[in-house]
């Protein structure tokens, strides 16, 4: 069931109630309800698929308790990487098998040799590339000695399932999360009040601007063909903000869905499409994911430790597999480094920590150079996100072609036009509430905290009213194909 | 917890108060605006229907090929008994169907029905056509809830929940307001609208043959339908239209479609009146499009069909009564 669903919203109902009010006090009963709740939230989307998470589970709790009194070196890297093979191996072969197959047999025919191979017909279960990663990071910090291996299997099979963040994240760390489920957790009106203003903010960023960008992006992307260059500019600034919204609602939903449940989940997204250079940018864009892959990848690389052949060696790994990792196609893989590309220039100039804080930080406008760096930066974001979007290389390149021709001097026509007008002001919209609460976790976190209730109840109102005047006809999340 | 429910209830009761009021206001409105673009003025058919404004022994069921062919003002005049046409744009047997139990519910029972039969009505079909012209009407109607539940336009909320089925619907409140505040009507009279058009020229171009599954749920559920209105002294009159001579050649299964028509008409003892070879079908100027007449073959078509509906049983039992 989705997010923004009233089955969802009668699900979390009685969770809530459950949660609260039945288990109240009693920390095991929580957690048990918390794996019943997960599981049958995941049943929902494809019961089929249960028995891979349980999967996962059994062998990451195995083999965190066996690393604990492991002692042999040897024996314990084998009993690391038994699990690291069983979980990527479930990801590989669900999400990239066919990918590989394909491209294996076109190799071979591009030498002249004519293979068969038989593809097969694979769903793809959602939130795989998700918590397998999740539970990885739990057995490398057991081997690393970071973490103490749980007892409790409720309480990992919880960690590994909990259903805000188990189809499309934040990918939660072991070090964070699993902790959390050994605490009494006692009801806070202050944390559970911000999680359903958090939610409500992941709702209008999903339902109001990510799904109407939708609309105009799909329309664009999909007859790029007939369109001019501004217009394909407009539909690759629209599915950028598709993407934000869709991934950025769903992460915001999920946190807020958390702290209901007196969890705190990790920040996924810090206002991105503020950032000055491609490195604060990465710093801002699904957190959870580019941090695994620093800690986790990058790291144990040698990370900029080993001169300048590895750091750029490291740089290009990373991003590539961040690419891979949306996907089995060569659009993600080329999205990764060219994206790389951006960054490298800043980590040889050593110019990649030049922002660490939120730009023009308590002050109400940017300066002329941020501004201008914001917008750079953005535009490269854009740019890199028409690989993204578009069906394959080629799609991509014609695509860029058509946009960087005479007719992006154009003015930009496509079907629906006038009715995208309302939406490209709502972005603005969405655009300013962003600037104004950008020193928070959410845009709306602080907004109106300090106003008389009614008029903080009528601000709340007012993106209801958003919500039920421009809501549009719902798309799955995006992420959820990751 | 205390703290965190009252407060939630105070933010949402003023939403649930307002709900209900506001979806009536809106479903009020938009039903009054004919939304001619939306749903080819079906909500004029609608109010009547559900305003029991329908007093009439001849109702007309079927697509597009029955609001716009069966001139029910003229039926009205030439036969002496009040005539309805409750044709559907684009729409199956399932949605006439449902039509037609709206109707009963909410207004006296016809005495005769003449059902537009063609290739449409027992299409198979995933998704209704004109689904905007329910909004209006859908609030608790477990009527409507039940008989389009097999499509998937709508979900078993939008029924039960205020203003849900109206979330994202900004530019169908627009067209209402202005349609509202223009002088436009609906164009429906009795249920009737001719089209005062002559041939589309594009249509030509193709000349690909369509074969049309017929679903056998709709089957079974003319075949309830046909049992219904025996149970309720209902006469039953079918009717096939005239179509473009040229446009019979692109419908791959015709005598399929016309066989199963057929077998209903003897199982029942209907009378089925076949107009597939009218003399006006090679007539292109009386036609919009090959399914379609225009005004003018509506003329023609309704004079023909009440001349041949003098000579059935169904007529002389109207005049009996």
């Amino acid at each position: 069931m989705m997010f923004n669903s009233v089955d969802f919203a009668i699900f979390l109902s009685t969770f809530f109630g459950l949660y609260w009010f039945v288990a109240k006090d009693n920390l095991k009963i929580q957690n048990l309800l918390i794996v019943i709740g997960s599981y049958l939230f995941y049943g929902l989307w494809d019961w089929r698929f249960l028995f891979l998470i349980f999967l996962s589970s059994v062998v990451d709790y195995s083999v965190g308790r066996k690393l604990e009194f492991e002692a042999n070196q040897v024996k314990r890297k084998i009993l690391l990487w038994s699990s690291i093979v069983v979980n990527l191996g479930i990801l590989g072969f669900f999400k990239y098998y066919n990918f590989f197959l394909e491209n294996f047999i076109e190799a071979f025919s591009f030498f002249g040799q004519e293979i068969q191979g038989n593809s097969l017909n694979i769903i793809l279960p959602v939130g795989i590339s998700f918590y397998t990663f999740q539970t990885l990071s739990y057995t490398i910090d057991v081997y690393k000695r970071k973490l103490k291996p749980t007892k409790d299997f409720i309480v990992f099979s919880a960690f590994v399932s909990f259903f805000p963040q188990l189809v499309a994240g934040p990918i939660e760390r072991a070090t964070n999360l699993l902790p959390q489920f050994f605490k009494k957790r006692t009801f806070s009106y202050e944390k559970a009040a911000d999680g359903m203003r958090q939610i409500l903010w992941g709702l209008f960023k999903k339902i109001v601007i990510a799904d109407n960008c939708a609309e105009y992006a799909n329309l664009i992307f999909n007859h790029s063909d007939q369109c001019t260059g501004s217009t394909l500019v407009v539909g690759a600034v629209f599915f950028t903000f598709q993407i934000y919204g869709d991934f950025s609602g769903y992460s915001d939903i999920a946190i807020g869905t958390a702290r209901l449940l007196g969890f705190d989940l990790k920040k996924n997204f810090s206002f991105p499409f503020f950032s000055r250079d491609i490195a604060e940018f990465w710093r801002r864009w699904h957190i959870s994911l580019t941090t695994w892959f620093r800690d986790y990848l990058y790291i144990p690389l040698g990370g900029s430790r080993r001169g300048t052949f590895m750091k750029i060696r490291n740089t290009f790994i990373i991003f590539l597999v961040s690419g891979f990792w949306h996907g089995a196609n060569w659009t993600f893989i080329v999205w990764g480094l060219l994206h790389a590309t951006f960054f490298l220039p800043l980590l040889l100039f050593k110019r990649n920590r030049k922002h660490l804080d939120i730009v023009a930080k308590g002050k109400i406008f940017p300066s002329f150079r941020e501004f201008v760096a914001m917008l750079s930066t953005f535009g490269l974001t854009v740019f890199a996100f028409i690989f993204f979007r578009a069906n394959d290389i080629g799609h991509a390149i014609s695509y860029i072609s058509e946009v960087f021709s005479p007719s992006l001097f154009t003015t930009p026509d496509f079907i629906g036009m006038m009715e995208a007008i309302p939406i490209a002001f709502l972005v603005v919209l969405f655009i300013l509430i962003e600037w104004i609460g950008r020193e928070g976790e959410y845009a709306i976190e602080g907004i109106g905290l300090r106003w008389w209730r009614p008029l903080r109840y009528g601000l709340y109102y007012a993106i209801i009213g958003l919500i039920f005047l421009f809501g549009n006809e719902t798309q799955e999340f995006i992420y959820f194909q990751f | 917890m205390n703290k965190f429910i009252k407060r939630l209830v105070y933010f949402a009761l003023p939403l649930v108060i307002i709900s209900y009021p506001l979806d009536l206001w809106i479903s009020d409105c938009i039903s009054e605006s004919s939304c001619i673009g939306y749903c080819s003025d079906e909500f004029s058919v609608w109010d009547d229907i559900f305003d029991g404004k329908i007093d009439s022994d001849i109702a007309v069921y079927g697509s597009s090929r029955a609001w716009m062919h069966f001139d029910t003002p003229m039926m009205t005049d030439s036969l002496g008994h009040n005539s309805y046409n409750f044709g559907m744009n684009g729409n199956g047997f399932l949605t006439q169907y449902l039509r037609h139990k709206m109707y009963l519910k909410h207004n006296r029972k016809p005495k005769v029905i003449m059902l537009s039969v063609d290739y449409f009505t027992l299409e198979k079909r995933d998704h209704i056509i004109n689904h905007f012209q329910f909004l209006p009407y859908m609030l608790w109607n477990k009527d409507m809830m039940e008989e389009t539940s097999s499509y998937s336009d709508f979900e078993i909320f939008d029924f039960l929940i205020p203003l849900l089925r109206y979330i994202g619907d900004f530019q169908l409140f627009v067209d209402t307001y202005q349609i509202t505040s223009s002088d436009l009507k609906s164009k429906r009279d009795r249920g009737f609208a001719g089209i005062s058009k002559g041939w589309y020229e594009g249509i030509e171009e193709t000349k690909e043959v369509y074969h049309f599954e017929i679903d056998e749920k709709l089957v079974q559920l003319l075949d309830k339908f046909l049992q219904e209105c025996v149970e309720d002294d209902i006469e039953v009159v079918l009717v096939y239209a005239p179509i473009y001579y040229e446009g019979l050649k692109r419908i791959g299964n015709q005598e399929e479609i016309f066989n199963t028509f057929y077998d209903f008409s003897i199982k029942y003892n209907l009378e089925f009146l076949d107009y597939l070879d009218y003399e006006i079908n090679c007539h292109k100027f009386l036609f919009v499009d090959f399914p379609h007449l225009n005004d003018r073959g509506a003329y023609f078509f309704t004079s023909a069909l009440i001349e041949d509906f003098q000579r059935t049983k169904a007529l002389k039992r109207l005049k009996r009564e």
